[in-house]
């Protein structure tokens, strides 16, 4: 393969998870809150034959990026409406973006997501404390809590109403997933 | 004896063993990437004229010098070498040379890697390097083989409430057995960690 090294690892496997789970529709649009060089959807939409318009985000400005800056404070401002797709290849666990976004929308959306767990297993309270666990139980015993953090994901991603989930795990600590996210019935 | 086909024109051309590399240490190229370059030429033929300054009696090649190295290697290889088109350019001195031949190199314009893959949008991309852009050199068939390693989840809406009992290695030595007998319960899940 003729290819230049970027920071993407897994890049073909994710590229076949989008690729492989974009809506039937034609033409979509998606929103990439880590867009970095743009490899991931440049290459996608070279494969596919949808017409797809991507929307990135990235903190660190590159030379095919849309919009420099927190990924977090641009979904906060935004609306998320146009778009049928958010991709969220956060660089550990996406839950700050995906509580955001799932508060926010009001229409269905595909949300591709990277779950990468680090060496020190550290995951957010929030997301421990939204499915029962208090910081104390956290910080008392961070062993227990550091082992399955995937699953523990996907435990929380289970209140948000998301009712099936496709994903990939080519490396221990790495995950590539999808799920199909509705807009919430009672929000708080 | 392997032939290369000719797919550009010119008024001139040369003998590559007439042409002299300009530009020293200036470009490295691999194996591998001279490789590449003889694939391209094998698959789409010699599309592009050599740029040369002719300088006394040197034909100093200004663009062309990977071109150069693969064409050098394949001649090794057995190929038949017929004379390549040229495009003489005009410098007053080496300075000047050097100059021309930088700029030949130079981007003038903004492209992004969404643009590039774009513009090759249902083109086959092997042999193709550009700085910074990462082919994905599979088909979409290929690709949706990718499909079998996924795995699917069903999700239940999580309700779980989690009890932490926290003691002396002593008082669970005391205490193992009513523990144990707990964590059998129904709908009890028990892990235990040592923290």
């Amino acid at each position: 393969m003729s290819s230049q090294k970027t920071n993407n690892s897994f890049l073909v496997e994710k590229i076949a998870l989008r690729l492989n789970n974009l809506p039937e529709k034609q033409k979509i649009k998606v929103l990439d809150l880590f867009h970095g060089n743009g490899c991931i959807w440049g290459n996608i939409k070279r494969l596919s034959e949808k017409i797809i318009d991507v929307s990135g985000i990235d903190i660190k400005e590159y030379a095919s990026f849309s919009l420099t800056g927190d990924n977090m404070k641009v979904i906060q401002s935004i609306s998320l409406e146009p778009y049928d797709i958010i991709d969220v290849d956060a660089y550990g666990c996406p839950y700050e973006q995906i509580k955001i976004i799932s508060q926010k929308i009001k229409s269905e959306k595909i949300i591709f997501y990277t779950f990468i767990q680090s060496m020190m297993g550290s995951l957010p309270f929030d997301m421990f404390s939204d499915i029962g666990f208090s910081n104390e139980m956290v910080k008392k015993t961070p062993v227990l809590f550091s082992k399955n953090g995937h699953d523990k994901f996907l435990d929380w991603i289970s209140l948000l109403g998301v009712k099936q989930v496709r994903f990939i795990n080519p490396t221990g600590r790495k995950f590539y997933g999808c799920f199909v996210l509705c807009p919430r019935r009672n929000t708080k | 004896m392997n032939k290369i086909e000719i797919k550009c024109t010119s008024a001139s051309t040369i003998n590559i063993d007439n042409i002299e590399p300009f530009q020293g240490t200036l470009k490295k190229r691999t194996k591998e990437q001279i490789n590449q370059i003889i694939k391209s030429i094998e698959k789409f033929g010699f599309s592009f004229p050599f740029f040369i300054w002719k300088n006394e009696n040197h034909n100093w090649c200004l663009d062309g010098h990977g071109r150069l190295l693969a064409l050098k290697e394949m001649k090794k290889q057995g190929y038949d070498l017929p004379d390549f088109p040229v495009s003489f350019i005009e410098a007053k001195d080496e300075n000047e040379a050097k100059q021309k031949l930088l700029r030949q190199n130079s981007f003038f314009g903004m492209t992004s890697i969404d643009d590039v893959l774009d513009f090759c949008k249902d083109i086959e991309v092997s042999e193709i390097n550009i700085p910074g852009v990462e082919f994905i050199n599979k088909t979409k068939a290929q690709l949706e083989e990718e499909k079998k390693n996924e795995i699917e989840k069903i999700l239940v809406p999580y309700k779980k409430v989690h009890i932490l009992l926290s003691m002396s290695p002593d008082t669970f030595i005391e205490n193992e057995n009513i523990i144990k007998n707990i964590s059998r319960l129904e709908g009890i899940e028990y892990v235990q960690s040592e923290n």
